[in-house]
């Protein structure tokens, strides 16, 4: 069995260079398909940025867009601003009501409305949505607040500087709600467990990697030789001890591989975090911790690949369903978008999944809110998929004469 | 050559039975094998033929029946039936990533290597021709050699093989018919299922299997009369 696992793990480190080739060929190959796809098409500029029109009296907004990173605010009748939105070229647009700022400082309720298409689901309407409603709530409840104090300063008979200290209070007011730095950073905290959205979507991204990291090693894991394995049989190498010596060279060069990825992101992150809160202060030994912490998901996550290539152990059909998976599993249990766009029943399918149950666990470790129960759900899973692999396995073996 | 000489024995394989379902693939099995004997096991495709050699390996368990070596039940006694039996399944039982050496390595200490690529069955197999080149980039009659290599690392008794010759050219199947024939002389048993008429002289006693059943066969060299009683 020694030398069997030496010569598993020599095969693949053998393959090590292919398989790192058709990894950064496919990463490549997503990226550009992903970027085609997001890109601008009017091309002015090349961040992605989201666009909405503003009707009306716009000044307040563009004392908001000075500091915008994300979003862009463009002034535009009605009617542009409703052509705009069916041409998809702005992904909403707010109404801002005549006499609106003098609204707020008179304590009218005169609300702006946000109008947006019914299919504009995703990150950057999400993040809009949330803008404006957090601006709303704040206005309307910090309103409350400097009207009760007038009534209080009117009660007490202070009534020569009542009008002054509202008057202060409503500029204040207005420069702190209107800071759109602060706002943002109150809408990105806590997008799902408790990470930013910048930190949901490294670990989104790695997941995914480690999802699509299979069809790489198709080489390593597909088209078992079956003779091999009833040769070994036949001199007292048990079944379970020949799965065990190939799963732990493909987790061997797994680990190399994200222990490298790791390495990277900690040498990166240590230089520019990109303003992802949880990349700060990250260095390469915290990274690498992250790699070992989460090394229940890996187990089960490559555990999973091996039994869907027990499962379909031709080439073309195994790279197919490793795709269909990773890219599947992937989207559903939020890698792509935070699942809460979709609907309940999905939601709660995405959690049980296998798929979920890991991103989650990432996620927690990350965030530092991990629980005992997230470790049993993934160690249950990472028993059932070699449990499954080695009948299957097993079956293979005796049953390829029928 | 083969540095080893195999005690008198004998084998027997009684009652052997194989259902697959409602299917009965095998049905009373029985023949006895002295040793320096080569069984030819003939039959059409699906006949059970690899069945039969899967059960004797200890890969397939069977519905009933016995392998008796002396005293012993090969079936039952996993540790004996791994020292005495060496298998070469019909595909190679390579890894096709590394080199003739590293496949080897699984089977042979580095020593044991050495020595047999000097003057013993690795030799005579021809395997130090291709000692370093990797599986993939062999012919089929090296990998067969290969194998057969790996199968008798461990001196066994008993020699399964599952149609050795299959797709080889003449050279290749002589080079291994010469080596069957040493192993043979050196009292080893051989069971050796196959299509190839080309293997039937070396084999001294012929049976053949169809639908389930075992029925001594009599090969005079007549090819058609033998086709029609598959």
């Amino acid at each position: 069995m020694k030398m069997y696992l030496k010569l598993q793990l020599k095969k693949a480190f053998k393959l090590y260079p292919a398989i790192i080739l058709v990894t950064i060929i496919t990463l490549t190959s997503i990226a550009a398909t992903c970027v085609a796809l997001l890109s601008n098409s009017d091309g002015k500029n090349n961040q992605q940025k989201i666009t909405i029109g503003v009707v009306g009296d716009a000044d307040i907004l563009y004392d908001i867009a000075q500091s915008g990173l994300y979003i862009d605010f463009v002034d535009m009748t009605e009617e542009e601003a409703q052509y705009n939105l069916k041409m998809r070229k702005i992904n909403g647009y707010v109404r801002i009501p005549p006499r609106f700022i003098q609204g707020i400082y008179y304590g009218r309720n005169n609300p702006a409305q946000y109008i947006m298409l019914n299919s504009g689901g995703g990150v950057g309407t999400l993040l809009v949505k949330e803008i404006v409603g957090i601006v709303s709530d704040m206005v309307v409840e910090t309103q409350n607040g400097i009207y009760s104090l007038q009534v209080i300063e009117e009660d007490y008979n202070m009534d020569e500087k009542v009008y002054e200290n509202i008057n202060e209070l409503n500029f204040s007011y207005m420069d702190f709600t209107f800071t759109r730095d602060e706002v943002f950073k109150i809408d990105l905290l806590g997008v799902t467990d408790r990470l930013t959205m910048g930190g949901y979507y490294v670990v989104g991204i790695l997941f995914f990697f480690m999802l699509i990291w299979s069809i790489s090693c198709n080489k390593l894991l597909g088209g078992r030789n079956l003779s091999l394995s009833r040769a070994l049989n036949s001199r007292g190498i048990s079944v379970i001890s020949q799965l065990v010596c190939e799963y732990l060279s493909y987790l061997a060069v797994t680990l190399v591989t994200l222990l490298g990825i790791a390495f990277i992101m900690g040498t990166v992150a240590n230089i520019n975090n990109f303003g992802i809160y949880e990349l700060e202060g990250m260095t390469v030994m915290t990274a690498i911790g992250y790699i070992i912490k989460i090394l229940p998901v890996i187990i089960m996550i490559t555990l999973m690949q091996m039994m869907f290539y027990e499962l379909v152990p031709g080439t073309v059909g195994s790279i197919l369903m490793q795709f269909i998976l990773a890219v599947g599993l992937g989207y559903v249990s939020g890698c792509f978008y935070p699942n809460y766009f979709f609907p309940q029943t999905m939601q709660d399918i995405a959690s049980y999944l296998p798929t979920g149950v890991g991103f989650s666990y990432m996620r927690k470790t990350m965030s530092e809110t991990l629980e005992f129960s997230d470790f049993l759900y993934v160690s249950v899973y990472a028993v059932l998929f070699g449990f499954i692999t080695f009948i299957v396995r097993k079956r293979r073996i005796v049953g390829d004469e029928k | 050559m083969l540095g080893f000489l195999v005690k008198e024995i004998s084998m027997k394989i009684e009652h052997i039975k194989k259902n697959y379902g409602n299917k009965k693939v095998l049905e009373d099995i029985t023949f006895e094998v002295e040793n320096g004997q080569c069984i030819g096991l003939l039959g059409g495709n699906g006949s059970g033929k690899s069945t039969l050699l899967n059960i004797l390996s200890g890969i397939l368990r069977s519905d009933g029946g016995f392998f008796m070596m002396e005293e012993t039940d090969l079936l039952k006694n996993e540790k004996i039936r791994a020292e005495k039996l060496g298998y070469v399944p019909q595909n190679t039982p390579l890894i096709e990533e590394l080199t003739a050496y590293d496949n080897l390595r699984l089977w042979y200490s580095k020593q044991d290597i050495k020595k047999e690529l000097e003057c013993g069955v690795l030799k005579m197999l021809g395997i130090d021709e291709f000692i370093k080149v990797p599986v993939y980039k062999m012919s089929g009659g090296m990998k067969k050699r290969l194998a057969i290599g790996c199968a008798v690392s461990h001196k066994p008794e008993i020699l399964l093989l599952d149609e050795p010759s299959a797709a080889l050219d003449l050279v290749c199947k002589e080079n291994i018919g010469n080596y069957l024939n040493e192993y043979k002389k050196n009292g080893g048993i051989i069971i050796l299922a196959t299509h190839d008429v080309l293997e039937l002289p070396l084999c001294d006693k012929l049976y053949i299997l169809k639908n389930g059943i075992l029925k001594p066969y009599e090969y005079d060299g007549d090819v058609h009369r033998l086709a029609g009683s598959l």
